[in-house]
């Protein structure tokens, strides 16, 4: 009976013991976990820099070993290096991927895991160089069932063969979120994909159009506008959007083309379009010439009702 | 010597951009903080503020006055941040930030434009 005591307050202890040595444990694989990160990222970005007070042989000794944890640690921070620089020498990566082997295991776990942990492995893979290995196998990943699936195999695709983007985007069946667009435009502003805007506002693929678009308005393009009235008269969305980037590049509406356009939106689109013109600070005479002295009221109540004031900085 | 501090709640930021600028006759610090960074710009000068990420601005408690406090230059304050958006960037410019520099970057762009600064 008096073991009892004795035993129980023994297994508190133990417990509160393990529970202190795991805490010291977990902590310290964290700063070494951030210790290595920072490494990597100080010995690939003096590399890029040429910064000569690192040895060669130095440069690409980095503190990581080949087990799967550090290997995917080394993918993910490669990647986010990558995707926040560009005009960067790749040759240090390419010597990284090689030294670690990072392709094949990347490969290898694609194929072995579902669903989103094999987009996140297809999106890793996307930012390292890959070779012709990668490509032959990434392919038909973009006949998953998982769209994230798909569209990684597509980013893949792209930095591995950005000349034939006309073509692969093409191929991509679905129309395309925002958030895939955005994806696609990071490679344009990292120069992963040389394009102009011209061959993407000239295809007949929806998606390649609003590619085009989001590219035209993210750089302010305005020698696109003959692009952009061409395609304000086809119907669909396709016309419609183009409507939405030339309010966002400021450019005059007072068009033959733009007014007939308008006419043919529905009231919905019509007040839709008008709020965005607001917004795009048209003032209240040209809205008035766009739709009329019915609907514009709307965008002066619009405007009254904004709770600070607002200076319109650009006139007719 | 010159004196760059850097803020960044993220380590790998700071110490890309750390390996960035080193340089002998440089002195760099870097603050994870706004704690942190209130304390170290209270202690010395600094010729080149550096943050990454439009969050400390943004939050309503005046940073740039405190790393400016008479509205003089020195330090020049670089913003690297993610946002591309023309109302940010402006916003971002006319609040007195000196430079905006959006991601993805380019390491020769912004070690260009530092030493240019230090060299004024």
């Amino acid at each position: 009976m008096i073991q009892i005591p004795y035993i129980c307050y023994s297994i508190v202890v133990g417990l509160l013991l393990l529970r202190l040595l795991g805490k010291i444990a977990y902590t310290a694989c964290l700063r070494r976990q951030q210790r290595g990160l920072d490494e990597v990222a100080r010995r690939v970005v003096a590399r890029w820099m040429a910064r000569p007070w690192i040895a060669e042989e130095e440069r690409l000794l980095l503190p990581f070993s080949r087990s799967s944890v550090d290997r995917m640690r080394l993918a993910e921070t490669l990647s986010r290096l990558i995707s926040a620089t560009y005009g960067a020498d790749r040759t240090t990566l390419q010597m990284i991927v090689r030294a670690y082997g990072l392709e094949r295991y990347l490969l290898r776990r694609a194929r072995r895991s579902r669903g989103l942990r094999r987009a996140c492995c297809l999106r890793l893979l996307a930012d390292l160089p890959l070779g012709e290995r990668a490509m032959a196998e990434v392919a038909r990943y973009r006949m998953d069932r998982q769209r994230e699936v798909r569209f990684a195999a597509l980013l893949v695709q792209l930095a591995a063969q950005p000349e034939q983007m006309l073509r692969l985007v093409a191929e991509y069946d679905e129309p395309m979120r925002g958030a895939e667009i955005a994806e696609i435009l990071h490679l344009l502003r990292r120069g992963a994909l040389p394009i102009a805007y011209q061959p993407l506002l000239a295809a007949s693929n929806e998606n390649l159009n609003r590619i085009g678009f989001a590219l035209v308005v993210q750089f302010g393009i305005e020698q696109a506008e003959p692009e952009l009235l061409r395609l304000v008269a086809r119907t669909g969305r396709v016309g419609v959007r183009a409507l939405y980037v030339l309010a966002a590049l400021h450019r005059p509406m007072q068009r033959r083309v733009v007014i007939l356009r308008i006419r043919r939106l529905s009231p919905a689109e019509r007040r839709s379009l008008l709020r965005y013109m607001v917004s795009q600070e048209y003032t209240a005479e040209q809205l008035r010439s766009l739709f009329g002295a019915v609907e514009s009221p709307y965008s002066e109540r619009l405007v009254a009702s904004y709770k600070r004031s607002l200076v319109c900085l650009k006139s007719s | 010597m010159a004196c760059i501090l850097i803020y960044s709640e993220e380590g790998l930021w700071a110490t890309l951009i750390e390996t960035i600028l080193s340089e002998q006759g440089i002195e760099l610090a870097v603050a994870r903080n706004p704690e942190q960074l209130r304390r170290m710009t209270v202690s010395r000068s600094y010729e080149v503020v550096i943050i990454v990420g439009v969050g400390l601005l943004r939050r309503g408690e005046g940073w740039l006055l405190r790393l400016r406090p008479y509205r003089l230059r020195p330090p020049e304050i670089y913003l690297v941040a993610w946002q591309h958006g023309e109302q940010t960037v402006l916003g971002m410019l006319e609040c007195g930030v000196d430079q905006y520099m959006t991601l993805p970057l380019h390491p020769g762009r912004l070690r260009a434009k530092v030493m240019q600064a230090l060299a004024e």
